[in-house]
């Protein structure tokens, strides 16, 4: 029987990065939100939140949905059912590293 | 305009364990994000509402203009009826000029709101000259308070996260 691995092998590297953070969790809690209203709510710019938008799709986290309102281009954001298991094991891992006295969820 | 370190790495300050105390002052920063990004009260609320306050008034409407002038070439409960629908037209369009986010779960939410809502309307369209109409015309406000009961329980549960988030904070810098 082997020991219980340390809970930070349970982090997501995708995670590592702040903006990559709070985008996840800004998206988490929602069912979709629009790339301004993000980029307003996180403080970045235009840019870092392209950036990191395209390595979290590239990840598997976040769907970017392109349209037009009137002629205006428009990017709708939304985590993927995927993205939202792995951020919710990613807190976990969080909690547990915070609280080790919290046991694994995965091996229950 | 931007406030995030491009550079360090969330919570990991030269290495790839996050200390305890960077962990709970991430899950606090997770918490506080995700309660902020959704508005309280939700726009489709309002616009949930003025339907029911609409469906309960077209429906007494249609019941009380139906009982009041019978016979008359003006058709009192058509004029309810039409008025009513540009009420629920102006309703489900609101939500749509604020354009804020919905919270995780209240689209399939909405739905179900809006199916149920559906229903009672045909129902009190069908049988809004009948005596029915009395029984139905109340089941809109029940259907609103349970709407609204549901999406405070979730408001105040994401909230209780928050703060059980930043009480963790606290607790851990706590000497």
């Amino acid at each position: 029987m082997s020991a219980p691995q340390h809970p930070r092998f349970a982090l997501d590297s995708s995670l590592a990065h702040p903006v990559r953070f709070s985008l996840v969790a800004a998206l988490a809690s929602v069912e979709k939100v629009a790339f301004g209203d993000l980029r307003d709510e996180l403080q970045v710019s235009d840019s870092v939140l392209s950036k990191q938008i395209a390595e979290l799709e590239k990840a598997g986290f976040v769907r970017a949905t392109k349209s037009f309102v009137g002629k205006r281009p428009r990017t709708t954001l939304s985590l993927t059912s995927d993205g939202l298991v792995r951020w919710r094991g990613h807190l976990d891992a969080l909690r547990r590293i915070a609280d080790p006295g919290i046991p694994d969820r995965r091996s229950s | 305009m931007d406030t995030h370190s491009d550079s360090l790495p969330t919570g990991d300050r030269g290495g790839d364990r996050p200390t305890p105390e960077e962990a709970r002052r991430m899950l606090a920063d997770a918490a506080r994000i995700g309660h902020r990004t959704p508005e309280a009260v939700p726009s489709v609320l309002i616009s949930f509402a003025i339907l029911c306050a609409t469906g309960t008034m077209a429906t007494l409407g249609v019941h009380l203009a139906a009982r009041m002038i019978p016979g008359s070439t003006f058709n009192a409960p058509l004029a309810v009826t039409l008025m009513a629908m540009a009420w629920v037209f102006v309703a489900i369009i609101v939500p749509f000029l604020f354009r804020r986010p919905l919270r995780r779960g209240l689209a399939t939410r909405w739905l179900i709101y809006m199916g149920s809502w559906g229903v009672l309307w045909a129902a009190s369209m069908l049988l809004g000259d009948s005596s029915a109409a009395l029984v139905l015309a109340p089941l809109f406000l029940v259907l609103f308070m349970i709407a609204a009961a549901t999406e405070a329980k979730r408001t105040r549960t994401a909230q209780a996260e928050e703060e059980a988030a930043q009480s963790a904070v606290v607790d851990g810098e706590a000497p």
